[in-house]
C-alpha cells in the first residue's frame, strides 16, 4: 500500500510542471475578471466569491485531463485489476495525489487572490476554508467524468460538459460561505454542507470511477 | 421464482421485445392521440379563463406535462441504467440512451413554455428562480448523456457509461435542487413562488390530467419507436433483424 502511494506521488512529482498548469489556469482566469470590469474595489469585492469559485471550477476541469488518460494507454488498468488491492482504493489514492498537486496550489493561490480582490480578513479565511473543503470534492466528482471519457481523444470538452452541472452545489455553498463571511455573518452552515458533500463524494466517487473505467476500457 | 427469471430473460431478448413493442405501440398511440386532442380542446376552449392570469394560464396544459415528464424520464433512465449495469440487459441499455433524447426534448419544452409564460406574467423571460435553474441543469445532464453516448465508439459500453453517468447524476439532482433553492433564499428571499396553487376547479384540472396521461402514453410510444430502430441497428447482423428488414422492404 505504502509503495503504491509512493508510486503515485512520484509520478505526480515527475510531471509536477504539468500539474502546476492547473495553478496557472486558475490565476489567469482570476486575472481576467477584474480586467473585464471597472476595477473598483467595491465591485470587485462583490464579485469575488463568484470569480474565485468560477476560476477554481475551470482550473479543476482542465486538470482532470491528466487524471487517467496516460495510464489507460500504458495498460495501468489491467495491472491494477490483477493487484490485490481493490480498484476503487487505488483510484482514491490517485485522487488524493492529484488533489495534492492540483488542488492545494489552488487553495493557496485562492487566498492570495482573495487578498488581491480586496476582501476583508474573515472573507479571506472563508475563501481558504471553502476551497480546502471544496476542491477535493471537485476532484472526486471530476474523476467520474474523467474515467468516462478516459478512452477518447479530445475528451476534455466532453468531460467538462459532463461534470460542470454536477459542480453546482459545491459552487453555491462555497460562494455563499465567502459572501456570508464578507457580510460579517457566520459561515458554519455552508462549510458543514461542503464537508458533507466532500464525505459523500469521497465515499462514492471512487466506486463510480472504477465502474466507469472498467466499462470504457472494455 | 424460476419462471419469473425465464420471463425476465425472454422479455429482455431483442427479438421478443421488438415484436412486443410493435404490437403494443398502437395501443399507446391511439389513446394518446385521443387524450391529447380532447384535452387540448377542453383546456383551450372549454375551461374558463383564470381570474388573475386570463387566458395566459392555458400554457400550463403543455408546460406541466412536459415538466413532469422531464423528471419522470430521468428517473426511469436511472432505473433502467441500474438494470443495465447489474444484469447487462440489452433492452435496458437501449432504453437509457434512447430515453435521453425524449427527456431532453421535454425539458426544453418545459423551459421554453415557462419562458413564454414568464414574459407576460413576471415581466421577464428568465428569472433566476430555483426551479428554473434546476430544470436548466437537468437539461445539461440530458445533453451530457447524449454527448457521451455519441462520443464512445462501442454501443454497448457507451450505453453502460451513460447508465453510470445517469446514476451519478441522480444522486446529485436532489442536492442540486436544494442547493439552488437555498442559494435563492439566501440571496434575495423568495420573490417568486411559481404560482400560488389556487385550488383549481375541476374544469381546469381535468384537461391537465388528460394531457399528462396522453403525453406520457405518447412518450412511451415514441421511445418504443426509437428503441425498435436502435435494436435493429445494433442487431443488424442477426437473423431476426434481417428478417424484419426483409419484411419491410417491398420486393
Amino acid at each position: 500500500m505504502g509503495a503504491l502511494w509512493i508510486r503515485e506521488l512520484r509520478s505526480y512529482w515527475q510531471s509536477r510542471f504539468e500539474a502546476l498548469q492547473c495553478l496557472a489556469v486558475f490565476s489567469v482566469v482570476l486575472l481576467l475578471f477584474p480586467l473585464g470590469v471597472d476595477p473598483e474595489p467595491e465591485l470587485l469585492r462583490l464579485m469575488a466569491p463568484a470569480v474565485i469559485w468560477g476560476s477554481a471550477l475551470l482550473a479543476c476541469v482542465f486538470g482532470l485531463e491528466t487524471l487517467f488518460r496516460q495510464d489507460l494507454r500504458e495498460g495501468w488498468l489491467e495491472q491494477a485489476q490483477t493487484s490485490i488491492w481493490p480498484l476503487p482504493l487505488l483510484l482514491a489514492l490517485r485522487m488524493v495525489a492529484h488533489w495534492m498537486f492540483t488542488g492545494v496550489p489552488v487553495v493557496l493561490a485562492g487566498v492570495l487572490g482573495a487578498a488581491a480582490l480586496g476582501m476583508s480578513e474573515p472573507g479571506i479565511r472563508a475563501v481558504g476554508w471553502s476551497l480546502l473543503l471544496g476542491t477535493p470534492s471537485l476532484v472526486a466528482l471530476g474523476s467520474v467524468a474523467a474515467a468516462l471519457t478516459a478512452n477518447l481523444t479530445g475528451g476534455a470538452m466532453l468531460s467538462a460538459l459532463l461534470v460542470l452541472p454536477l459542480y453546482v452545489p459545491v459552487l453555491i455553498f462555497g460562494a455563499s460561505a465567502i459572501a456570508l463571511a464578507e457580510a460579517g455573518q457566520g459561515t458554519d452552515a455552508s462549510l458543514y454542507l461542503m464537508g458533507c458533500s466532500l464525505l459523500l463524494s469521497i465515499l462514492l466517487a471512487p466506486l463510480a470511477s472504477a465502474a466507469a473505467l472498467k466499462v470504457v476500457a472494455e | 421464482m424460476n419462471r419469473f427469471w425465464t420471463t425476465f430473460h425472454q422479455w429482455g431478448s431483442p427479438p421478443t421485445f421488438y415484436r412486443f413493442a410493435r404490437a403494443l405501440q398502437p395501443w399507446l398511440l391511439v389513446p394518446a392521440v385521443l387524450l391529447i386532442v380532447h384535452g387540448m380542446y377542453a383546456g383551450l376552449v372549454l375551461a374558463p379563463a383564470d381570474y388573475q392570469q386570463g387566458d395566459g394560464f392555458r400554457i400550463i396544459y403543455v408546460h406541466v406535462p412536459a415538466a413532469w415528464l422531464s423528471l419522470f424520464v430521468y428517473t426511469s433512465m436511472v432505473v433502467a441504467g441500474a438494470v443495465a449495469l447489474i444484469w447487462r440487459m440489452k433492452i435496458a441499455e437501449v432504453y437509457v440512451v434512447d430515453a435521453a433524447y425524449a427527456g431532453a426534448g421535454f425539458t426544453a419544452v418545459a423551459l421554453l413554455t415557462g419562458m413564454l409564460w414568464g414574459k407576460p406574467m413576471w415581466g421577464a423571460w428568465w428569472v433566476w428562480d430555483a426551479r428554473l435553474t434546476s430544470e436548466l441543469i437537468l437539461l445539461f445532464l440530458y445533453l451530457g448523456v447524449i454527448a457521451l453516448n455519441r462520443a464512445l465508439p462501442d454501443r454497448r459500453s457507451a450505453a453502460r457509461a451513460c447508465a453510470i453517468l445517469a446514476i451519478v447524476g441522480v444522486i446529485n439532482v436532489p442536492i442540486v435542487h436544494y442547493s439552488v433553492e437555498w442559494w435563492n433564499t439566501l440571496h434575495q428571499g423568495a420573490s417568486i413562488t411559481r404560482f400560488e396553487k389556487p385550488a383549481m376547479p375541476m374544469s381546469m384540472l381535468w384537461p391537465l390530467l388528460e394531457l399528462s396521461l396522453g403525453s406520457m402514453l405518447f412518450y412511451f410510444w415514441s421511445v418504443l419507436l426509437r428503441m425498435r430502430g436502435s435494436l435493429l441497428e445494433r442487431e443488424r447482423r442477426q437473423a431476426w433483424a434481417r428478417a424484419v428488414a426483409a419484411d419491410a422492404q417491398p420486393s
